[in-house]
């Protein structure tokens, strides 16, 4: 008789099933792009209102990303990686469940610290200011 | 599932605060949502650290505020974690042989 599955071992099968859908790994880009932001954005000390305004986007759209729950566009993701000051980059890596194949690759997206266009146009301004007086 | 795994394995600190997927609600029980469903999940950190979140109760959120029968299951949460109720014992030990949906760095 097989063994009775613990509801633990039953959300772990169910994970591990979804992992070998091709939904996962827009899902799992979805939730690498949350996580540069929420790093960044603790990193910066900037609210997500900030951020929005920044990015020239709406706060609920921003907070929507940041849950993993908005399928926005490469667009958006850039926008709102450019705001931060960061290079956002599609790395491939190893991975395995893919249909067809026993090792396939699968992609991540990477964040890089750019130097902000935004700060850096407050830089010199100051700069320039410091130099007029 | 697979986001509260990401938060486990990331540190829960990353997903903590205003606007973000875990908040605090009171006495040192916190919920974790979603903007998209009502689901939410209630629970605590075991310590200090917040390596580990323990889950005591979910709900169905039915509005934007609390209703009187949530806050009192919230009361009843952090009376489980203030008397240490969760902890499971055997032959009258404290043990931490506890299902783990995943273990993380604890810290980002």
């Amino acid at each position: 008789m097989a063994k009775k599955m613990t509801t633990t071992q039953s959300l772990l099968k169910d994970l591990e099933d979804f992992d070998k859908s091709p939904e996962s790994r827009g899902y799992d880009l979805r939730l690498d792009l949350a996580d540069i932001i929420l790093r960044h954005l603790d990193h910066n000390g900037w609210t997500q209102k900030k951020l929005a305004e920044a990015a020239g986007m709406k706060p609920p759209l921003l907070t929507r990303v940041i849950h993993g729950a908005s399928n926005c566009t490469l667009d958006t993701a850039g926008r709102i990686l450019f705001a931060l000051g960061i290079q956002g980059k599609l790395i491939e890596a190893d991975a395995v469940n893919s249909p067809g194949t026993t090792r396939a690759k699968s992609v991540a997206i990477s964040g890089s610290k750019i130097p902000n266009p935004a700060k850096i146009a407050r830089d010199s301004s100051k700069a320039a200011r410091a130099t007029a007086r | 599932m697979k986001r509260l795994m990401r938060y486990a394995q990331n540190g829960f600190l990353l997903y903590e605060g205003k606007e973000k997927p875990i908040r605090h609600e009171w006495d040192g029980v916190y919920r974790i949502g979603h903007p998209v469903d009502l689901f939410r999940i209630l629970g605590f950190y075991e310590d200090d650290t917040k390596t580990n979140f323990i889950v005591i109760d979910a709900w169905m959120k039915g509005g934007q505020r609390l209703s009187a029968s949530e806050q009192a299951r919230i009361d009843a949460i952090a009376t489980v974690k203030k008397n240490g109720l969760w902890r499971r014992k055997t032959n009258g030990k404290e043990n931490d042989d506890y299902p783990k949906l995943a273990e993380g760095s604890g810290g980002f």
